[in-house]
């Protein structure tokens, strides 16, 4: 077990030295001159030459990427172009807001989610089965800011019951979770009901009706419990989507988290900003999975060591 | 003539789309849906406060550091020695008056008495020097290089300051009216240093506001400064929301969320008029649309094809079917509606005499050329670059678009004019001075992007303005330098841009500056 969560850990350093590199290189290839949205539009040709020479921004790219890695490793991110504020500090002042949406979404996404796969999987093609399935065809085709948007005009505008965007107590957090969490809950309600339907048919559940046994305990103790393990992967695979989600609902709904971070830096070019977030999400991304790998051995042992 | 309109209203499929998803949301207000006035924000306690959405937030509320989009925030809580009026006019600010010495290149200040700053301390020509001496002497200011006109500033006495210019400048006072140039308290600069300076510059400002608190990506918050020099405002406080989504924006204040909306989408104009108690203002930006040629080669290079390729666009019909009626046609290729700008017979859409004037030039059966753009930049590039292709390709010149990205866009424009014949460049112009502008843009010496544009008549009226220390034979310089070049037409004026901002009726008293900041002194609630 503990050889197990060590080879993994060990096996991330490379993939995000791999990240780190396409995360550096990317916002490099992408074009658009930092200078001018250093100096402004306004800004005369001499002012860009003084401002490309003082960010360094004419150093080759290899030795801009090396010096950059070294900062990071130590925890120095550079500084924001723009603000000239440090990165780290940019990210710690934004993380609350969005670790706030991303869990409540999560925690949303699977209460809703999983009940709803299950009510469809016991009475599959009736009534709430439809209603359900219907709901996350809409839920995965529906755009998030399509969502949030819709939200907005009818909680926010028109009922006025709550408030249409900003950052601050619970209330603010309310439409832009439900609107980051409606793929998610339309995901996981198909993958449980699949999963589901499929362990229903099992022979070990057969037996287990067949021994006499009330279909509430056999739903519980067998279907569930190995229905459940690829929800599990799902949940990993969905948490990525939920933090890229967040960068359009962050966006819709005005909140200071790192999505908005992200959409902005990009907008002005500010590299050591975008590169800064994509690292961190990146590292996210790949703890999250390690976790979700590390959950799904406890709870079947069948996989124990593998990998 | 309208059947070219069908050319451009093919919009590409991410244009539709966009409409597709625009249109039913910004629709549902209309939808018989009643508007709650129903207020989210805390009125706290019996302050009046003023609550605005801005799409744009400032990368710094150091004046010296920041580059904007300002929008609210600068003017309410800084102040220049020269302050201007709607039209950009310089007129006295911190400074009372000014004159110019027989040298031409000293100036003489007289400063207004009994200023303070937000923490108390008085306002003298020692804060002027220190303000400018930050400029000047380290590398805190991101325009510096604009400044280096600037040689020296004494400090004479408490309430007198000189400044000394390299060369003669007649525009300095416009340029110290700029923002950029504004007075900060050196004092706490230097305490703070200037990276807390940036975000937190409390008590640094003279203005009629003064800060609270800057929570980045989120708020400013701004109290009445109660000891300002001039009349005090009339609200308590200041809330500037940053809201990058126009439609989130718009919700906003349908919501009663905020008082002030800025640049709601062009079409989500109707439903917040539709509502009865908000009120849309369309006001003149100092902006136009341009298409610059290389007028250094053939076929740019003959007056009659330039001229030619201005008649043979139709403004009115570009702002109605594309930019939903917010904009005008250019009349001046000086900034839009500043003191000093002059305007000209616009060249009216007229296929026929543009075709005539490309016979005349040589063109009868026009010619090859293309247009770089960069797409995204502003609402409608697309479709105005189109839109340019449709109307010349109706005089028999036939237009190559091609998108770039800003780095080529920039690039490409560096280049000698020579290397690149046939081109032309969509961009956008405008800035807060008719000298600085015409200088950039159409003096030979220009360091800005060659279009090759030299004409010894524009050079000789710009420089003689540059050093003309009378206003008005500067007035007349600029004006005649104006003429000129509407005529030689080096650029096509597509159109000139507006802005719009939405408000509710029960506000009044904001000043909207064509360079889009905004003057909140004077605003109230009712």
């Amino acid at each position: 077990m503990t050889g197990f969560i060590v080879r993994r850990i060990l096996a991330m350093i490379p993939l995000l030295i791999i990240v780190s590199i396409f995360v550096f290189s990317i916002m490099q290839l992408a074009g658009g001159n930092a200078a001018l949205v250093i100096g402004g539009t306004d800004a005369t040709q001499e002012e860009l030459a003084q401002i490309t020479e003082r960010y360094g921004l004419n150093r080759p790219m290899h030795e801009q990427y090396r010096t950059w890695l070294t900062n990071a490793v130590q925890g120095d991110l550079g500084q924001s172009l723009l603000t000239r504020r440090p990165v780290t500090e940019e990210i710690r002042t934004r993380i609350l807001p969005t670790a706030e949406l991303a869990f409540t979404a999560m925690a949303i996404a699977l209460l809703v989610g999983v009940l709803m796969g299950i009510m469809s999987a016991r009475r599959p093609n009736s009534l709430i089965d439809n209603i359900c399935m219907l709901f996350s065809f809409i839920g995965v085709a529906m755009p998030v800011f399509g969502i949030g948007l819709a939200l907005i005009y009818f909680l926010g505008v028109h009922l006025g019951w709550l408030p249409t965007g900003g950052a601050g107590g619970l209330r603010y957090l309310v439409l832009p979770a439900i609107t980051l969490s409606v793929s998610s809950i339309a995901i996981l309600a198909r993958m449980t009901r699949s999963s589901t339907l499929d362990v229903i048919r099992h022979d070990y559940v057969r037996t287990a009706r067949a021994k006499g046994l009330a279909e509430g305990p056999v739903f519980r103790g067998h279907v569930l419990r190995n229905g459940l393990i690829p929800v599990i992967t799902v949940v990993g695979l969905e948490f990525g989507s939920l933090l890229s989600g967040a960068v359009i609902t962050e966006t819709v709904f005005s909140r200071p988290g790192i999505g908005r971070l992200l959409v902005e830096g990009i907008r002005s070019r500010d590299y050591p900003v975008v590169q800064g977030v994509l690292l961190l999400l990146a590292v996210v991304c790949v703890t999250v999975n390690l976790i979700v790998d590390i959950v799904y051995m406890l709870v079947d042992p069948r996989i124990q060591g593998v990998g | 003539m309208k059947t070219s309109h069908l050319a451009f209203q093919e919009t590409s499929r991410r244009q539709l789309v966009k409409h597709a998803i625009a249109l039913p949301v910004a629709g549902l207000p209309l939808l018989g849906l009643s508007h709650q006035q129903k207020s989210w924000a805390a009125q706290s306690g019996d302050l009046i406060t003023l609550r605005v959405a801005d799409g744009q937030e400032p990368n710094s509320i150091d004046p010296h550091q920041g580059t904007g989009p300002f929008g609210i925030v600068i003017y309410s809580m800084f102040e220049t020695l020269v302050a201007v009026t709607e039209e950009l006019e310089p007129v006295p600010g911190l400074a009372t008056g000014w004159q110019i010495e027989d040298d031409s290149l000293t100036w003489t200040f007289h400063l207004k008495e009994g200023v303070t700053f937000h923490d108390g301390s008085p306002f003298t020509s020692e804060s002027v020097k220190g303000s400018f001496d930050r400029i000047l002497n380290t590398d805190i200011h991101i325009r510096k290089g604009s400044f280096s006109i600037i040689e020296e500033v004494i400090a004479e006495a408490p309430y007198v300051v000189k400044f000394r210019t390299t060369s003669p400048y007649s525009e300095l006072p416009a340029f110290l009216g700029e923002r950029s140039a504004a007075i900060i308290n050196p004092v706490i600069a230097e305490n703070l240093g200037p990276e807390e300076f940036s975000v937190r510059p409390v008590g640094a400002g003279t203005g009629p506001f003064r800060l609270v608190e800057w929570v980045p990506n989120d708020h400013i918050t701004m109290d009445r400064f109660d000891d300002y020099h001039n009349d005090r405002a009339a609200v308590d406080q200041v809330i500037v929301r940053f809201v990058p989504e126009a439609s989130s924006r718009e919700a906003m204040i349908l919501a009663g969320e905020v008082d002030v909306a800025m640049s709601p989408s062009p079409q989500g104009l109707e439903s917040l008029r539709n509502t009865g108690d908000i009120s849309v203002v369309v006001y003149n930006t100092v902006t136009s649309v341009t298409s610059e040629l290389e007028v250094a080669s053939p076929p740019f290079n003959q007056r009659e094809v330039r001229q030619a390729l201005n008649y043979a666009i139709d403004s009115q019909g570009i702002i109605s079917s594309i930019m939903a009626d917010i904009g005008t046609e250019t009349t001046t290729p000086g900034p839009v509606g500043l003191w000093g700008t002059a305007n000209f017979e616009p060249y009216t859409y007229d296929p026929t005499k543009a075709r005539e004037l490309l016979v005349s030039a040589g063109y009868p059966d026009g010619f090859d050329c293309s247009l770089r753009y960069v797409s995204g930049r502003w609402a409608g590039d697309d479709q105005v670059a189109q839109a340019i292709q449709a109307y010349w390709s109706q005089i028999g010149v036939r237009l190559t678009l091609q998108q770039v990205d800003l780095a080529t866009q920039i690039e490409m424009g560096n280049r000698p004019s020579e290397e690149t014949p046939g081109w032309t460049s969509l961009q956008t112009r405008g800035s807060s001075s008719v000298g600085y502008h015409l200088d950039r843009l159409f003096h030979s010496n220009s360091a800005l992007p060659a279009t090759g544009y030299k004409n010894d008549e524009v050079d000789q009226l710009l420089d003689a303005a540059r050093s003309s220390f009378d206003e008005d034979e500067r007035l007349a310089l600029y004006e005649a330098a104006q003429e000129v070049i509407w005529e030689d037409a080096p650029f096509v004026w597509p159109f000139s841009v507006q802005g719009t901002l939405a408000h509710r009726n029960n506000i009044s008293g904001l000043v909207i500056l064509p360079n889009l900041d905004v003057l909140l002194h004077n605003v109230s609630i009712s």
